[in-house]
């Protein structure tokens, strides 16, 4: 049952890393619009990257 | 043929000529601005977007837009946009975007231009967040790839109102997720420490872990609710969130202390969990109303943002905050006006309706006073400015509207006082088993008192009415029912007396032909394809009357007549569309709207009306009670509208008229919610004690309104109200539940026989049963 003091406090670290994970997502506005990212998958991306015409 | 529009689906008119080319062959299109939008979209090799919109595209508009090229300007730019870094930043708002593929077509189309750095288009809110670099490219150049592609930008201020419900969103986001997460672990702990799966030295180390992941959840996660109840205490009042936060120090307090001296139980999950649900259903509140401030501060644009001021040689785009008393404008024809002023240009007309509520135009002389957000709809004017910025007649009404709204009592609930009642007397209550135990039986009373807290903390209570209110909020959005205020939604079913508008409201506001009398030598129908040929060149409101003509007609000459009318040559006919004031012969068509001249001869004349919503009629016979029309019209129209419909009417009335009237028909009848759109109805909008505005209303209408109908059909105010029976039940069951197992589970804990496993199983399953019975709203 020793294992105990280990496996515990890694959990809790694990746990504080999703949460720093979230909090990042927060600030970088991902949550924002759940909407729409899910369409995302449908389109292709670019091609080519090269004709910027304006 | 294909019979619709490729591009926006609307049908193709007769004889259509006009297609596109995509990689399936030709494809017809209704007309040349759909055609343009379309083949920009293909040639800029974004054909996907026809394949995965789930909404087809609004129809393309044929007018260039003129003043995109102002947003260029510095100090109007000063208004709207963000320098940083060589880079500007700016939020706009986007018009008929509906569906994913819109949002990815504007940003891959915008993200070709060079000299644009980023964009992010928010779907939900219409809305986009683009910074480019101001030396590579012009805003207007920016704003005209938007329209290239059938989209309307409009700059855009995010409001410091809607800022704010943005940072306690996020605030509330973070502290659930911590709170979430914590009380799992805790939750894991505790069943450790119960069931005895443990070895004997393993508790005391399962109680400090505990301790310390509870500590973020009551102080992270729990910090709004100690800041509240810390702030009510300071005023010497009492709020819900006071013996909320009695309970959790109290609880959270006791278990530590059983943690630093090895004694009694401990309680923390049932801490956690209790910080966790009652953030839970503040968040749910607060999405209810962060949802409908998105909505009504979309766009506060009534006025224009752009002025065209007079200087020394022309006229210059200045930003329309800028300007002063006695400075001279010009306002084009279908432009609003900056501020109010003095006409000083020859005669115009005017629509006041925003102002008045009145439908028909006005027309000005020179000297006349003209006001800010009127539309000049037929001359190119001058204006001296009398009043510009807050002073100006519209703003004044904006800032009563706030007045009478702030001054309103809120309607209080039985909810509110029920939630804070109950937890007061389960405050004294665990007092009372404390002082009991302490000091008659002469036990230690400490761990009685916690268990009583524990036992009756009002979580169930406190999820009864949030959960119930945001699964009825949701439900109605999806009738096209949005809730801005969810004390209307409680008290709707309580109405006794409906009032309603009429120019927006219970008509459509546009024009529709009622009937037309032409001589005998004129072939009628020949002469309304003629006049719709006509028409179809003029931007006025009446011109919607006329349904798109076939183009058999060669139209020449169209010229408009300020302040009269219309006039141009087909086939060598001089055909002149008049209205009454300038006509001799009065009596000849009585009350007309149009006289139609041919070669100067009167011919005939047409008679108009604004057409009742089809809803209307439905909405009135199924709502019962008192209905009222109070509106600004001054015509005969409003006696007919509401003849047609039976029910009663107020005309002619002033914005603070429409008020008094609202507040005689309360006192007579209880109860009254009030239905309207204009500008002129802000007021006796915030009076009433539910208001609905229609989608069409404007800005300054909807923003304080407590319901909007988002498809602007009037048979919803029937189903709100039915639902608010629903919801109102839903609440009482729910409260009933809640009080019902707090009161039997309080024997057991009084007596010391509640242990702390039957506690948190206890508040978890009524937590669960509340919102399962509230989730039945939302089907």
């Amino acid at each position: 049952m020793n294992v105990i003091y280990v496996l515990i406090p890694i959990a809790v670290i694990l746990l504080l890393v999703a949460i720093a994970i979230f909090f990042w997502a927060v600030k970088k506005d991902q949550f924002d619009d759940l909407d729409r990212q899910g369409f995302n998958i449908l389109f292709d991306e670019d091609k080519q990257d090269s004709d910027k015409n304006g | 043929m294909q019979t619709q529009c490729f591009h926006c689906g609307e049908p193709n008119p007769p004889n259509n000529d006009l297609f596109i080319e995509n990689n399936q062959g030709k494809q017809a299109v209704c007309c040349i601005g759909c055609q343009a939008v379309a083949n920009s979209i293909l040639e800029g090799g974004f054909s996907q977007y026809y394949q995965f919109r789930e909404v087809k595209a609004d129809k393309a508009s044929q007018t260039e837009n003129t003043q995109d090229t102002a947003y260029d300007e510095e100090s109007v730019q000063a208004e709207f946009v963000e320098f940083a870094q060589g880079q500007a930043t700016a939020d706009l708002t986007i018009e008929n975007m509906h569906c994913a593929a819109c949002a990815w077509l504007i940003e891959k189309r915008l993200l070709k231009i060079s000299g644009l750095k980023s964009i992010s288009v928010n779907l939900v809110q219409s809305r986009a967040k683009i910074s480019w670099d101001p030396a590579q490219v012009r805003l207007s150049s920016i704003f005209a790839a938007i329209r290239h592609i059938g989209y309307l930008p409009a700059p855009f201020k995010i409001s410091d109102v809607e800022a704010n419900y943005k940072k306690i969103n996020r605030q509330y986001l973070k502290q659930l997720v911590v709170s979430g997460l914590f009380t799992m672990q805790v939750m894991m702990m505790a069943f450790a420490l119960y069931f005895g799966v443990l070895e004997q030295g393993f508790n005391q180390y399962f109680r400090w872990l505990s301790l310390l992941l509870t500590t973020p959840v009551v102080f992270y996660s729990g910090l709004g609710m100690l800041n509240s109840a810390y702030k009510s205490l300071k005023n010497k009042s009492l709020n819900m969130d006071v013996p909320v936060v009695f309970a959790i120090l109290g609880t959270y307090l006791a278990s530590c202390y059983a943690t630093f001296t090895s004694s009694g139980e401990v309680y923390f999950e049932s801490v956690s969990m209790f910080v966790f649900l009652l953030l839970l259903s503040r968040y749910l509140e607060h999405l209810v109303r962060a949802k409908s401030v998105n909505v009504s501060t979309n766009m506060l644009k009534i006025l224009p943002l752009i002025a065209y001021k007079k200087a020394t040689a022309d006229f210059q785009p200045i930003s329309a905050n800028l300007l002063q008393t006695d400075d001279i404008v010009m306002v084009k024809i279908g432009e609003v006006v900056p501020a109010d002023g003095i006409l000083i240009s020859d005669t115009a007309s005017f629509d006041e309706s925003i102002i008045t509520g009145e439908s028909t135009q006005q027309i000005k002389q020179a000297g006349q006073t003209v006001f800010a957000g009127t539309l000049v709809t037929d001359n190119q004017v001058l204006i001296k400015i009398t009043a510009a910025g807050k002073a100006t007649t519209l703003s004044q009404i904006a800032q009563r509207q706030t007045l009478v709204s702030n001054n309103k009592s809120k309607l209080a609930t039985a909810a509110d006082k029920v939630a804070k009642d109950a937890t007061l007397g389960i405050l004294i209550l665990s007092a009372l088993t404390f002082i009991i135990w302490e000091f008659i039986i002469g036990e230690s009373g400490l761990w009685y008192a916690v268990a009583v807290l524990v036992a009756t903390c009002p979580c169930a209570l406190s999820l009864a009415l949030p959960t119930a209110l945001s699964a009825s909020t949701n439900n109605l959005k999806r009738h096209g029912i949005l809730i801005n205020n969810s004390h209307a939604l409680e008290s709707a079913e309580k109405i006794s007396a409906y009032c309603f508008d009429k120019t927006g409201t219970i008509t459509t506001g546009a024009f529709k032909i009622k009937q037309f009398e032409f001589k005998s030598d004129i072939n009628s129908q020949q002469m309304l394809a003629q006049i719709a040929a006509i028409e179809a060149y003029s931007n006025h409101p009446i011109a919607s009357a006329f349904s798109t003509p076939s183009s058999e007609f060669g139209v020449d000459d169209f010229t408009i007549i300020p302040g009269s009318g219309i006039s141009a040559k087909i086939q060598n006919d001089l055909i002149e569309l008049t209205s009454l004031r300038h006509i001799q012969q009065k009596d000849l068509y009585p009350e007309a709207n149009i006289y139609v001249l041919k070669n100067k001869q009167i011919v005939g004349a047409i008679w108009l009306e604004d057409e009742i919503r089809s809803s209307a009629y439905d909405t009135m016979t199924q709502l019962k009670g008192y209905k009222c029309i109070l509106s600004g019209d001054p015509s005969h129209r409003v006696k007919q509208v509401a003849q047609q419909l039976d029910i009663n009417y107020q005309e002619n009335l002033t914005p603070d008229e429409k008020v008094q009237k609202l507040i005689q028909i309360r006192k007579q009848y209880g109860r009254v919610a009030m239905v309207g759109d204009g500008v002129n109805d802000a007021i006796v909008l915030a009076e009433a004690d539910i208001s609905i505005a229609m989608n069409n209303a404007s800005e300054i209408s909807k923003l304080k309104s407590d319901v909007i109908l988002l498809n602007n059909n009037l048979t919803k105010i029937v189903t709100l109200k039915r639902h608010s029976g629903r919801l109102n039940q839903i609440i009482k069951q729910n409260f009933v539940w809640a009080i019902g197992y707090n009161t039997l589970v309080l024997p057991l804990a009084v007596s010391g026989y509640l242990t702390p496993w039957i506690a948190v199983l206890g508040m978890s399953v009524s937590s669960l049963i509340v919102v399962t019975n509230s989730l039945r709203l939302i089907k």
